[in-house]
Protein backbone atom coordinates (compact mmCIF):
# COMPACT_ATOMS: atom_id res chain seq x y z
CA UNK A 1 0.00 0.00 0.00
CA UNK A 2 1.49 3.19 -1.29
CA UNK A 3 1.30 6.27 1.14
CA UNK A 4 -1.74 7.68 -1.25
CA UNK A 5 -3.77 5.26 -0.25
CA UNK A 6 -3.29 4.82 2.89
CA UNK A 7 -3.50 8.43 3.73
CA UNK A 8 -7.10 8.24 2.05
CA UNK A 9 -8.02 5.33 3.97
CA UNK A 10 -9.10 4.84 7.58
CA UNK A 11 -7.10 2.55 9.11
CA UNK A 12 -6.44 0.78 12.62
CA UNK A 13 -4.39 3.47 13.91
CA UNK A 14 -6.80 6.05 13.51
CA UNK A 15 -9.55 3.75 15.54
CA UNK A 16 -6.95 3.17 18.02
CA UNK A 17 -6.06 6.88 18.16
CA UNK A 18 -10.20 7.76 18.13
CA UNK A 19 -10.07 5.18 21.03
CA UNK A 20 -7.18 6.66 23.21
CA UNK A 21 -9.02 10.32 23.21
CA UNK A 22 -12.63 8.84 23.78
CA UNK A 23 -10.91 7.23 26.83
CA UNK A 24 -9.38 10.61 27.88
CA UNK A 25 -12.47 11.73 27.61
CA UNK A 26 -13.99 9.60 30.41
CA UNK A 27 -11.50 9.34 32.37
CA UNK A 28 -10.91 13.40 32.50
CA UNK A 29 -14.44 13.38 32.78
CA UNK A 30 -15.21 11.36 36.01
CA UNK A 31 -11.55 13.27 37.24
CA UNK A 32 -13.09 17.15 36.63
CA UNK A 33 -16.80 16.10 37.46
CA UNK A 34 -16.15 14.28 40.37
CA UNK A 35 -18.39 14.72 43.84
CA UNK A 36 -17.62 16.98 46.17
CA UNK A 37 -14.39 16.45 48.69
CA UNK A 38 -15.26 15.01 52.31
CA UNK A 39 -13.74 17.09 54.89
CA UNK A 40 -13.08 15.68 58.33
CA UNK A 41 -14.70 18.80 60.38
CA UNK A 42 -17.15 21.40 60.24
CA UNK A 43 -17.05 25.12 61.40
CA UNK A 44 -19.86 26.79 63.21
CA UNK A 45 -20.04 30.38 63.72
CA UNK A 46 -22.51 32.02 66.04
CA UNK A 47 -22.29 35.19 68.74
CA UNK A 48 -19.53 36.09 66.81
CA UNK A 49 -17.32 33.64 67.67
CA UNK A 50 -16.00 29.98 65.76
CA UNK A 51 -16.05 26.90 66.53
CA UNK A 52 -14.38 23.50 64.89
CA UNK A 53 -16.43 20.13 65.08
CA UNK A 54 -14.97 17.14 64.49
CA UNK A 55 -17.58 14.66 62.04
CA UNK A 56 -15.48 11.54 63.39
CA UNK A 57 -17.81 11.38 66.36
CA UNK A 58 -21.33 10.92 66.02
CA UNK A 59 -23.44 13.01 68.74
CA UNK A 60 -25.79 15.65 69.16
CA UNK A 61 -25.62 18.58 70.91
CA UNK A 62 -27.23 21.81 71.78
CA UNK A 63 -25.51 25.60 70.95
CA UNK A 64 -25.93 28.46 73.59
CA UNK A 65 -28.54 30.07 71.28
CA UNK A 66 -31.11 26.91 71.24
CA UNK A 67 -29.64 25.25 67.88
CA UNK A 68 -29.51 21.68 68.17
CA UNK A 69 -27.15 19.63 65.87
CA UNK A 70 -26.47 16.48 65.00
CA UNK A 71 -23.08 14.85 63.74
CA UNK A 72 -23.82 11.55 61.99
CA UNK A 73 -21.27 9.35 59.42
CA UNK A 74 -19.51 12.40 58.90
CA UNK A 75 -22.40 14.82 57.88
CA UNK A 76 -23.70 17.36 60.01
CA UNK A 77 -27.20 18.95 60.29
CA UNK A 78 -29.50 21.31 62.32
CA UNK A 79 -32.24 19.12 64.02
CA UNK A 80 -33.98 21.83 65.53
CA UNK A 81 -34.29 24.93 66.17
CA UNK A 82 -36.44 27.75 67.60
CA UNK A 83 -36.48 30.03 64.71
CA UNK A 84 -39.93 30.49 62.82
CA UNK A 85 -39.20 29.25 59.65
CA UNK A 86 -36.80 26.36 60.27
CA UNK A 87 -35.24 26.97 57.11
CA UNK A 88 -31.86 25.53 58.38
CA UNK A 89 -33.58 22.09 59.69
CA UNK A 90 -35.32 21.78 56.19
CA UNK A 91 -31.56 22.32 54.48
CA UNK A 92 -31.17 18.92 55.93
CA UNK A 93 -27.36 17.17 55.87
CA UNK A 94 -24.43 18.98 54.91
CA UNK A 95 -21.68 16.67 53.28
CA UNK A 96 -19.49 18.25 50.95
CA UNK A 97 -17.11 21.13 51.35
CA UNK A 98 -18.30 24.19 50.76
CA UNK A 99 -22.03 22.88 51.86
CA UNK A 100 -23.49 25.66 53.91
CA UNK A 101 -26.42 26.00 56.46
CA UNK A 102 -27.32 29.97 57.34
CA UNK A 103 -29.73 30.37 59.95
CA UNK A 104 -30.10 34.27 60.29
CA UNK A 105 -32.90 34.05 63.37
CA UNK A 106 -30.22 32.86 65.28
CA UNK A 107 -27.09 34.46 63.44
CA UNK A 108 -26.07 30.47 62.65
CA UNK A 109 -23.86 29.81 60.25
CA UNK A 110 -22.58 26.18 60.05
CA UNK A 111 -20.37 24.97 56.80
CA UNK A 112 -17.27 22.32 55.61
CA UNK A 113 -14.54 24.21 54.75
CA UNK A 114 -11.61 23.94 52.30
CA UNK A 115 -8.59 25.60 51.45
CA UNK A 116 -9.42 26.98 47.98
CA UNK A 117 -9.48 29.71 45.35
CA UNK A 118 -13.06 29.52 46.01
CA UNK A 119 -15.13 31.13 49.01
CA UNK A 120 -18.22 29.70 48.89
CA UNK A 121 -20.69 28.05 46.38
CA UNK A 122 -24.33 28.76 46.76
CA UNK A 123 -27.26 26.68 46.25
CA UNK B 1 10.85 22.27 -4.86
CA UNK B 2 11.40 25.39 -7.13
CA UNK B 3 9.03 28.07 -6.90
CA UNK B 4 6.93 28.06 -9.72
CA UNK B 5 4.12 30.70 -11.31
CA UNK B 6 1.57 27.79 -10.88
CA UNK B 7 2.90 26.75 -7.07
CA UNK B 8 2.08 30.53 -6.18
CA UNK B 9 -1.35 30.60 -7.83
CA UNK B 10 -2.07 27.10 -5.82
CA UNK B 11 -0.54 28.30 -2.50
CA UNK B 12 -2.76 31.91 -2.95
CA UNK B 13 -6.10 30.01 -3.81
CA UNK B 14 -5.74 27.47 -0.61
CA UNK B 15 -5.01 30.79 1.49
CA UNK B 16 -7.91 32.53 0.41
CA UNK B 17 -10.17 29.88 1.01
CA UNK B 18 -8.54 29.07 4.10
CA UNK B 19 -9.65 32.61 5.50
CA UNK B 20 -12.70 32.88 3.74
CA UNK B 21 -13.41 29.38 6.20
CA UNK B 22 -11.60 30.89 9.13
CA UNK B 23 -14.28 34.07 8.51
CA UNK B 24 -17.09 32.32 8.14
CA UNK B 25 -16.65 30.08 11.09
CA UNK B 26 -16.25 33.40 13.13
CA UNK B 27 -19.66 34.90 12.33
CA UNK B 28 -21.43 32.03 13.23
CA UNK B 29 -22.85 31.78 16.84
CA UNK B 30 -21.84 29.55 19.26
CA UNK B 31 -21.79 29.18 22.91
CA UNK B 32 -18.20 28.67 23.65
CA UNK B 33 -14.89 30.99 21.64
CA UNK B 34 -13.15 27.43 20.76
CA UNK B 35 -16.04 25.43 19.37
CA UNK B 36 -15.49 25.75 16.06
CA UNK B 37 -14.92 22.64 13.34
CA UNK B 38 -11.47 24.28 12.05
CA UNK B 39 -12.23 24.35 8.73
CA UNK B 40 -9.83 26.00 7.58
CA UNK B 41 -7.32 23.23 8.88
CA UNK B 42 -8.32 21.47 5.41
CA UNK B 43 -6.86 23.73 3.09
CA UNK B 44 -3.79 23.92 5.56
CA UNK B 45 -3.42 19.46 6.10
CA UNK B 46 -4.51 19.45 2.55
CA UNK B 47 -1.18 21.76 1.47
CA UNK B 48 0.84 19.58 3.64
CA UNK B 49 0.47 16.55 2.00
CA UNK B 50 0.24 17.95 -1.66
CA UNK B 51 2.98 20.17 -1.68
CA UNK B 52 5.31 20.59 1.90
CA UNK B 53 5.25 21.94 4.76
CA UNK B 54 6.70 25.81 4.55
CA UNK B 55 3.68 25.86 1.71
CA UNK B 56 1.28 25.17 4.78
CA UNK B 57 3.22 27.40 7.07
CA UNK B 58 2.53 30.12 4.37
CA UNK B 59 -1.14 28.94 4.61
CA UNK B 60 -1.51 29.13 8.27
CA UNK B 61 0.07 32.72 8.60
CA UNK B 62 -1.78 33.86 5.60
CA UNK B 63 -5.29 32.31 7.73
CA UNK B 64 -3.87 33.66 10.76
CA UNK B 65 -2.80 37.44 9.90
CA UNK B 66 -5.98 37.94 7.15
CA UNK B 67 -8.59 36.33 8.88
CA UNK B 68 -7.37 37.98 12.27
CA UNK B 69 -7.55 41.52 10.23
CA UNK B 70 -11.20 40.93 9.05
CA UNK B 71 -12.38 39.62 12.35
CA UNK B 72 -10.92 43.02 14.05
CA UNK B 73 -8.51 41.03 16.57
CA UNK B 74 -5.12 41.12 14.77
CA UNK B 75 -3.67 43.66 17.42
CA UNK B 76 -5.05 42.16 20.21
CA UNK B 77 -4.13 39.67 22.92
CA UNK B 78 -6.46 36.88 20.88
CA UNK B 79 -4.19 36.90 18.10
CA UNK B 80 -1.74 35.41 20.03
CA UNK B 81 -4.22 32.50 20.64
CA UNK B 82 -4.70 32.11 16.92
CA UNK B 83 -0.85 32.14 15.78
CA UNK B 84 0.65 30.15 18.50
CA UNK B 85 -1.93 27.08 18.56
CA UNK B 86 -2.52 27.24 14.55
CA UNK B 87 1.62 26.60 14.18
CA UNK B 88 1.81 24.14 16.74
CA UNK B 89 -0.50 22.23 15.64
CA UNK B 90 0.89 22.46 11.86
CA UNK B 91 4.37 20.88 13.37
CA UNK B 92 2.30 18.02 15.25
CA UNK B 93 0.18 17.20 11.98
CA UNK B 94 3.40 17.16 10.26
CA UNK B 95 5.48 15.31 12.56
CA UNK B 96 2.09 12.69 12.73
CA UNK B 97 2.77 12.88 8.93
CA UNK B 98 6.09 11.88 8.58
CA UNK B 99 6.20 9.47 11.65
CA UNK B 100 5.45 5.91 10.79
CA UNK B 101 2.55 5.69 12.63
CA UNK B 102 0.21 4.56 9.79
CA UNK B 103 -2.35 7.26 10.58
CA UNK B 104 -4.41 8.33 7.62
CA UNK B 105 -5.45 12.02 6.74
CA UNK B 106 -8.45 11.22 9.32
CA UNK B 107 -6.03 10.24 12.33
CA UNK B 108 -3.51 13.38 10.87
CA UNK B 109 -6.72 15.98 11.49
CA UNK B 110 -7.41 14.66 14.74
CA UNK B 111 -3.75 15.15 16.24
CA UNK B 112 -3.91 18.53 14.56
CA UNK B 113 -7.64 19.80 15.83
CA UNK B 114 -6.30 18.15 19.61
CA UNK B 115 -3.14 20.00 19.22
CA UNK B 116 -4.53 22.99 18.41
CA UNK B 117 -7.24 23.21 21.52
CA UNK B 118 -4.79 22.16 23.86
CA UNK B 119 -2.67 24.89 22.73
CA UNK B 120 -5.12 27.13 23.36
CA UNK B 121 -6.07 25.80 26.98
CA UNK B 122 -2.31 25.79 28.28
CA UNK B 123 -2.04 29.38 26.83
CA UNK B 124 -4.98 30.48 28.69
CA UNK B 125 -3.63 29.05 31.54
CA UNK B 126 -0.37 30.84 31.58
CA UNK B 127 -1.85 34.25 29.95
CA UNK B 128 -5.25 35.35 31.29
CA UNK B 129 -6.77 32.83 33.64
CA UNK B 130 -4.30 31.72 36.49
CA UNK B 131 -6.64 29.10 38.20
CA UNK B 132 -6.58 25.63 37.43
CA UNK B 133 -10.06 25.49 37.30
CA UNK B 134 -9.58 25.88 33.45
CA UNK B 135 -8.69 22.68 33.16
CA UNK B 136 -12.39 21.44 33.71
CA UNK B 137 -12.84 22.14 30.14
CA UNK B 138 -10.39 19.25 29.44
CA UNK B 139 -13.08 16.65 28.38
CA UNK B 140 -15.17 19.28 26.29
CA UNK B 141 -12.05 20.32 24.52
CA UNK B 142 -11.17 16.58 23.60
CA UNK B 143 -14.33 15.93 22.60
CA UNK B 144 -14.26 19.10 20.31
CA UNK B 145 -11.33 18.13 19.36
CA UNK B 146 -12.38 14.60 18.23
CA UNK B 147 -15.49 15.51 16.14
CA UNK B 148 -13.63 18.68 14.85
CA UNK B 149 -11.27 16.19 13.50
CA UNK B 150 -13.03 13.67 11.90
CA UNK B 151 -15.13 16.28 10.28
CA UNK B 152 -12.35 17.74 8.79
CA UNK B 153 -10.60 14.69 8.14
CA UNK B 154 -12.77 12.88 6.07
CA UNK B 155 -13.31 16.73 4.06
CA UNK B 156 -9.61 16.87 3.73
CA UNK B 157 -9.87 12.95 2.21
CA UNK B 158 -12.32 13.74 -0.10
CA UNK B 159 -10.76 16.87 -1.75
CA UNK B 160 -7.37 14.93 -1.46
CA UNK B 161 -8.89 12.13 -3.58
CA UNK B 162 -10.27 14.69 -5.78
CA UNK B 163 -7.89 17.07 -6.39
CA UNK B 164 -4.40 16.42 -8.52
CA UNK B 165 -1.54 19.03 -8.41
CA UNK B 166 0.87 18.91 -11.67
CA UNK B 167 3.34 20.93 -10.35
CA UNK B 168 6.57 21.55 -12.38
Amino acid sequence: MNKRELLSHFTIADGVLIVIVIVAIIGSSLFVYKKGIRTDFAVIEYNGKSENVSLNKDRIFTLENGIVIEVKDGKVRVKDSDCPQKICVKHGWLKYAHDVIVCLPNKTIIYLPQKSDIDYITQ
Amino acid sequence: MKTSNEKILILSAYSIMAVMLFLVESIVPKPLPFMRIGLANVFILLILVQIDFFSALVVTLTKVIIGNLFSGLLFTPLVLFSLVSSVISLLVMFAFYKSKIPLSLIGVSITGALSHLLTQLVLGYFLFIHTSRIFALFPIILFIGLLSGLITGILVIILYKNIRLNLA
